[in-house]
């Protein structure tokens, strides 16, 4: 696929929404925010029950959850977590911190702040949170990221931690349940893969610049897609930003081969698909295929008809994934771990004669497809009934859902939820946005990372303040020079490119953040000269920082002459550089090169008196 | 009526819009749109709440030059659940009756404003598990009255017993009563004494989390109270979550449970007795306490209804004044249900003492009953010699293990039927509703 789509051309609309975790303890109750994977100690299981909405039905989304029927499993620690979180008391009042910091966030985005606050009960009924919704609200308003508006700001808390799934449960951890964390969404205006990515950088260096967690996990983007006559689909986390725009390209390839297949149906006259399921086991009985013998032990083979899909089963609509991936995805739901279809036959040892009975025992023409579970009777007949509702959907064009990131490509995770999910949270009175508050927001206001970068390369090459304000140790390096008196230069190479080659040597670093700051200490009151920076780092070990930074401590001027005269003395033919060379290498970073050089210039003079 | 400030008020009421219409709040520089919502209870009455059409409420507050344009008319009715779909029932499973009192578990948000629904259709309870369709025949749906349980009062306990009463000499099989949670377990003690000759299932129900949420207690609760409505198990009992999963509920004697937390779904604990039986959602019954009565479907019952509502329930505390007693004699008090500590003391022997005023009432004809604010446990009337002063000396009844509010229920009943001291002391040392245990079962401390 190697044409180039005209984006304008089939009128791509991207939005995107980030959920940024912030560094305080939880949203409604004093636990901590720690992530941990020690055994929990808790252990709760609870179902939840779709409820009449707003609009007195039952949410889509939320009835399509319930017809799992999952039980969920609570894991939680005694030490960590409180009653809050197992949905067994009621919220404490909004941790003032996360809202400073989030309001923080919202007026670098240039948003408005509301004048008061209400937070919402979001309906979330995957389980993900034990009161069966998230609790969210609206706290500014109008925030723009270059010609991209940012409607809204949200700060809500994150969901439980999903650990493990089988076909009766789902299990979340709830410690992360309760983590406070903004929601950025973009309106529709992103118009291209790229713009999107640029985008998502841009709101991602503000939110460093603020005291967000760091680290895989604390993040998440997820976009929003469309294109002309195709539907909104939601991509859920899509985590790495390098591949965010493959994955968006894959997602408008998918609409598009989703409306060819659409008009070809609508062309080839299919309009509905009978619910015809055939029990195919008995054609299957001498099958020499192991997959299905393996599966027939303890289940049937049914089959239906899918009239028109002829070859349409199997079309690729992404890279590596058909119209039949999709199929499966919705058939996975119901409990099965696959499909067969007839586009993709002969293939898993079932013969091309096989294929031709089931054909067969299906009533299958020409043009047709089928499509075949093997299962428990009732799950295969669930499996089937969503791959025909999918199919159905497929003549229609493109369904509006939500999708999971699986690679660069997408798959189906669940519908799209209706939209009226969100009712007062009755629990927390409203929160008044007071002026003192917003005062103290803005004396409070972090400077962006693109402002610290400009400041950082007046007093050091651009390239590296770029570096140093996009590094992981970027919060490292400001702490640094904060407290010690030191040049910024030298902090950021030694952050950055002195580490990128140790770790090319293939050095195991393992200074901790305050072994660095041991070190820069020395460093500032001249007793480790800057070439022994690298040597201390190579060879510091956890808790032994002081002891390495002993060994490289500077020498006293005395044992330098010592050290240069001997060496003079025993090579006079080297040359000036020959001999720096050597030197160097003896005193092994313990003193300033700069020194030695003028103490070997001495030392030469005073030779070169002496004969 | 929308509670709003005087300025907002008057700015809505010129705009002609109302709660739930379609409207456009203008600054001079920016603009919102979206449906007015009512002015929450708490907060700042000058800030106006909108609900913007990504669902959100958020507050404006009042500046000069703001505005409101009516754009659109609201929905009737805003938020109000439509389409409640009436369960159909299967006349041939065992046919039971739901008193409907109010109530977390009979009431409802609105989703729009968030303001919580009392009067809900005792149908739309039955939406919360619709599951009960599978097990029972619902044959009568009845809502004498709504009040959330901190509201009830002595007089509500007798319109309880009689619906409950009619429904059961109906031919029910049980009756299930939902009820709020705080007060429950006096209302459960109130019909243990006046449902007489009872040999059916009365099941008190309620949530600790309302049906609007998904994790809402309530299903599992009517589950399991339809489920042990039909069994053979004719107690009054409280069914509620026994653990904080959704797996068993505790059937417990009414007589012999509390509650034992302000938010937790297994708040309601069994006090000094096993629990009657676990109850899972899939309908088994363990019977944990086989001391209870069983089914006859050929008793009727009789709500016995009298009650003294001139008794009272106090709390005694280092420091505490025993001049209120005189507070209660003077009102025409009857009897006094006396918290005391550990055994069951007053203060005795300080200043403050406490024995003097008792004496006192009891000699113009007021009971005193004296339980003991450990909750678990019994009073002893002997082994101090403060102890003695208390029981053998002034009178007080020592009401054994049963429980403060249970003392108090069992008091006002019995001087409902009579005001003699001598008689009032007898039938309250009797047990009448498997409110004293002789021998308390090891396991029962907090179980």
């Amino acid at each position: 696929m190697d044409y180039k789509i005209d984006y304008k051309k089939i009128g791509l609309k991207v939005g995107i929404e980030i959920h940024q975790q912030l560094d305080t303890r939880k949203l409604f109750c004093e636990c901590p925010s720690l992530l941990r994977n020690d055994k929990p100690d808790i252990l709760i299981k609870r179902k939840l029950h779709a409820v009449v909405g707003e609009t007195g039905e039952k949410d889509t989304a939320a009835q399509y959850e319930e017809s799992r029927q999952k039980i969920f499993v609570y894991e939680a620690y005694s030490d960590s977590t409180c009653l809050v979180e197992l949905d067994e008391e009621p919220p404490h009042t909004m941790n003032k911190e996360a809202l400073k910091i989030a309001m923080q966030i919202a007026m670098l985005l240039g948003a408005k702040p509301v004048d008061e606050i209400q937070v919402m009960r979001k309906t979330v009924i995957d389980g993900s949170n034990t009161s069966g919704f998230q609790r969210t609200a609206l706290i500014a308003k109008g925030g723009a990221i270059d010609s991209v508006r940012i409607p809204f700001i949200n700060l809500e808390e994150d969901a439980g931690r999903r650990i493990s799934e089988d076909e009766s449960s789902v299990t979340f951890r709830l410690d992360r349940l309760g983590i406070p964390e903004v929601e950025i969404a973009t309106d529709a205006s992103i118009t291209s893969p790229e713009q999107a990515t640029d985008v998502a950088k841009k709101i991602g260096m503000i939110l460093r610049s603020c005291h967000v967690k760091r680290g895989i996990g604390t993040i998440r983007q997820d976009v929003n897609i469309s294109i002309k006559h195709g539907a909104r689909v939601e991509l859920k986390h899509v985590q790495d930003l390098r591949a965010m725009s493959k994955i968006i390209e894959n997602e408008i390839l998918r609409q598009l081969n989703l409306l060819e297949i659409s008009d070809e149906l609508k062309r080839r006259g299919i309009k509905k698909i009978p619910r015809d399921f055939v029990v195919l086991s008995s054609k299957l009985e001498h099958t020499r295929s192991n997959l299905l013998k393996k599966a027939m032990n303890n289940g049937i083979v049914l089959g239906v008809r899918l009239p028109g899909f002829g070859g349409l089963v199997g079309k690729e609509i992404q890279p590596n994934r058909r119209l039949g991936s999709e199929f499966a995805d919705h058939a996975k739901t119901a409990g099965v771990s696959g499909i067969i279809h007839s586009d993709e036959l002969p293939a898993y040892g079932i013969t091309e004669e096989e294929k031709q009975r089931i054909a067969r025992a299906l009533n299958c023409e020409e043009k047709d497809a089928f499509v075949m579970v093997v299962a428990q009777p009732e799950i295969a007949k669930k499996a089937l009934e969503r791959v025909i509702l999918r199919a159905e959907q497929a003549i229609k064009g493109v369904p509006r859902e939500v999708r999971a990131t699986d690679g660069t490509n997408t798959r189906f995770l669940r519908p799209m939820p209706g939209a009226a999910r969100l009712y007062p949270e009755t629990d927390i009175p409203p929160i008044k946005i007071t002026k003192e508050f917003l005062d103290g927001v803005r004396q409070s206001l972090p400077k962006t990372l693109l402002e610290r970068e400009k400041e950082l390369s007046e007093v050091m090459p651009a390239e590296l303040a770029r570096q140093i304000v996009h590094s992981r140790n970027y919060d490292l390096f400001e702490e640094i020079i904060n407290e010690i008196k030191i040049d910024p230069k030298l902090v950021a190479t030694t952050l950055t490119s002195i580490l990128k080659d140790l770790k090319r040597k293939g050095v195991k670093i393992k200074m901790t953040n305050n072994d660095y700051k041991q070190l820069f200490r020395f460093v500032a009151k001249g007793k480790v000269s800057k070439e022994a920076i690298p040597k201390i780092i190579e060879k510091a070990k956890p808790g032994e920082i002081q002891d390495v930074i002993k060994e490289f401590e500077i020498l006293p001027d005395g044992e330098i002459r010592k050290i240069i005269s001997n060496i003079v003395k025993m090579s006079p033919e080297k040359s000036k550089k020959e001999l720096m060379g050597i030197i160097m290498s003896r005193i092994n970073g313990r003193a300033d090169g700069k020194k030695v050089m003028k103490l070997l210039d001495t030392e030469l003079k005073r030779m070169k008196r002496q004969r | 009526m929308t509670e709003y400030s005087k300025v907002l008020e008057d700015l809505i009421k010129k705009s002609g819009a109302s709660v739930g219409d379609r409207i456009v709040v203008s600054f001079t520089d920016e603009s919102y749109e979206g449906l007015l919502m009512p002015r929450p209870e708490i907060g700042d009455k000058n800030c106006l709440i909108i609900k913007l059409d990504n669902g959100y409420n958020v507050g404006l507050r009042y500046k000069r030059g703001m505005s409101i344009k009516k754009v659109a008319g609201g929905k009737a009715n805003l938020g109000k659940a439509k389409n409640i779909s009436k369960l159909s029932f299967d006349k041939k499973k065992p046919s039971i009756s739901l008193v409907a009192t109010g109530g977390t578990i009979s009431s409802r948000v609105d989703y729009k404003t968030g303001g919580v629904y009392m009067l809900m259709d005792p149908d739309e309870i039955l939406q919360s598990a619709p599951e009960l369709a599978n097990i029972v025949n619902l044959r009568s749906i009845e809502s004498p009255f709504r009040k959330a349980s901190e509201d009830m009062e002595p007089k509500d306990w007798y319109v309880i017993a009689k619906a409950v009463a009619k429904n059961m000499n109906n031919g029910d099989n049980g009756v299930i009563v939902t009820h709020g949670t705080d007060t429950l377990h006096y209302t459960a003690a109130a019909l243990s004494f006046m449902l007489k000759n009872l040999y059916k299932p009365v099941v008190l129900v309620g949530a600790q989390r309302s049906s609007d949420r998904g994790s809402a207690d309530t299903t599992m609760n009517l589950i399991c109270s339809a489920y042990a409505a039909i069994s053979d198990i004719a107690e009054v009992s409280i069914c509620m979550h026994g653990s904080s999963s959704d797996d068993y509920c505790l059937l417990n004697r009414g007589t012999k449970v509390r509650k034992m937390h302000t938010s937790r779904r297994d708040a309601f604990r069994p006090i000094n007795e096993l629990p009657l039986a676990k109850i899972w959602s899939d309908g088994r019954i363990e019977i944990i306490n086989k001391n209870h009565k069983k089914r006859n479907n050929d008793e009727k019952v009789v709500a016995d209804t009298k009650f003294e509502e001139k008794t009272a329930l106090l709390k005694v505390y280092p420091g505490s004044d025993p001049d209120v007693l005189e507070y209660f004699a003077t009102k025409k008090y009857r009897g006094i249900v006396i918290e005391g500590t550990g055994l069951g003391h007053v203060p005795t022997q300080n200043i403050k003492t406490w024995i003097p005023k008792i004496k006192n009432l009891i000699r113009n004809g007021i009971a005193v009953a004296v339980t003991s604010q450990t909750i678990y446990g019994r009073v002893n009337p002997n082994v101090y010699t403060n102890l003695r002063i208390l029981y053998h000396e002034a009178g007080a009844i020592p009401c054994e293990d049963m429980l403060p509010e249970v003392a108090y229920v069992k008091l006002g009943w019995v001087l409902g039927h009579t005001k003699d001291l001598d008689e009032v002391r007898k039938i309250m040392l009797t047990n009448i509703a498997g409110e004293i245990t002789k021998s308390t079962d090891f396991r029962a401390f907090l179980y």
